[in-house]
């Protein structure tokens, strides 16, 4: 009985609309601002990419050409409420691929800058490992974010603004 | 379950037509399909007593050499190693007077880079296997830095530790 209540208690906070719209304001903002140096400088997020050597060397000028828009109508679909149930189970799909290959890159000893939200190499960061590991929690954390909005979306058919 | 394909379908190819727009309108342009970076390797003249490791005079490109090659310049002098990887890695275990330049911080490290001789034989190297780090760097290091005797030890620190070879 008493677990069934929390049970209860947990679905209506999962789907508050306000919390929903603070979930897609934060992971499309994120989405958003990833994706701007990308689209800028696609031949250096390409050699990001390399640097997680998960991918052939032959796809990562393509995939760096595409997976930065991705970002960007993902966390633009996320913000407008338009296309939510797509662009949520994308966004999910998507930071379970980033934490996978940051987290292959880390178990391999591959010491690297990810890439995530600039191409250049970030100066202020002295330790690459803690700062892939920081990474991997923050995206565990989006993921959670991106998954209670797909959840939700999937119930109704579109989530007003 | 239709409408979920037909969205992801959708937000897909925007993607891709945007990506290939931002292509054509790119000021540098580049390959679609990347080639891999394969540098010729540079082979010992006899690789059994480990005395002829002698490099040309002038190189179109860096090169790999293997352990032997590299330890025998090692012994021979006139050669700086240059540790590619991340400093904390640095730290822990290095090949035996090798000096650090990180390659993801090589700004950083530019003092120490124009105060080496231009002529001196640097080997870079890293953690092998995948690591690309000592390739980039060298590749810095011969084009932008205008180094001329620039060598990758291919096996990097491990297999150097592997041999037994002078470490820190």
């Amino acid at each position: 009985m008493a677990g069934e209540r929390i049970s209860n208690k947990l679905k209506n906070i999962w789907s508050n609309p306000l919390l929903l719209l603070g979930f897609r304001l934060v992971v499309g903002i994120v989405f958003i601002y990833a994706s701007i140096d990308k689209i800028s400088d696609p031949l250096g997020f390409s050699d990001n990419v390399d640097n997680y050597h998960a991918t052939p060397v032959y796809l990562n000028n393509l995939i760096a050409l595409i997976v930065p828009w991705m970002e960007l109508i993902v966390g633009l679909c996320l913000i407008f409420g338009k296309f939510i149930q797509g662009a949520s189970l994308l966004s999910a799909v998507l930071m379970i691929v980033f934490i996978v290959l940051i987290g292959q890159a880390l178990f391999r000893g591959i010491d690297l800058h990810c890439g995530c939200f600039k191409t250049a190499t970030d100066v202020s960061v002295t330790s690459l490992r803690s700062e892939m590991i920081r990474r991997i929690l923050e995206d565990i954390v989006l993921l959670g974010m991106s998954l209670i909005i797909t959840m939700n979306a999937l119930k109704k058919e579109e989530i007003p603004l | 379950m239709q409408k979920i394909i037909i969205q992801i379908i959708g937000i897909t190819s925007i993607s891709i037509i945007l990506g290939f727009g931002r292509y054509f309108v790119l000021d540098e342009h580049y390959n679609l399909v990347k080639e891999k970076r394969i540098l010729n390797s540079l082979e010992s003249g006899n690789s059994d007593s480990l005395t002829d490791c002698s490099i040309p005079e002038q190189l179109s490109e860096p090169m790999f050499i293997d352990a032997e090659f590299a330890f025998c310049l090692y012994e021979a002098g006139n050669v700086i190693f240059v540790d590619a990887r991340d400093p904390e890695e640095f730290e822990q275990l290095h090949i035996k007077n090798s000096i650090n330049i990180p390659y993801d911080y090589f700004e950083d490290f530019m003092h120490q880079i124009d105060s080496i001789n231009k002529e001196i034989i640097l080997v870079t190297y890293c953690s092998g296997g995948d690591c690309s780090l000592s390739i980039d760097l060298a590749d810095h290091l011969f084009f932008e830095a205008d180094f001329y005797k620039v060598l990758v030890f291919e096996g990097g620190f491990p297999l150097w530790q592997e041999k037994g070879f002078p470490i820190n």
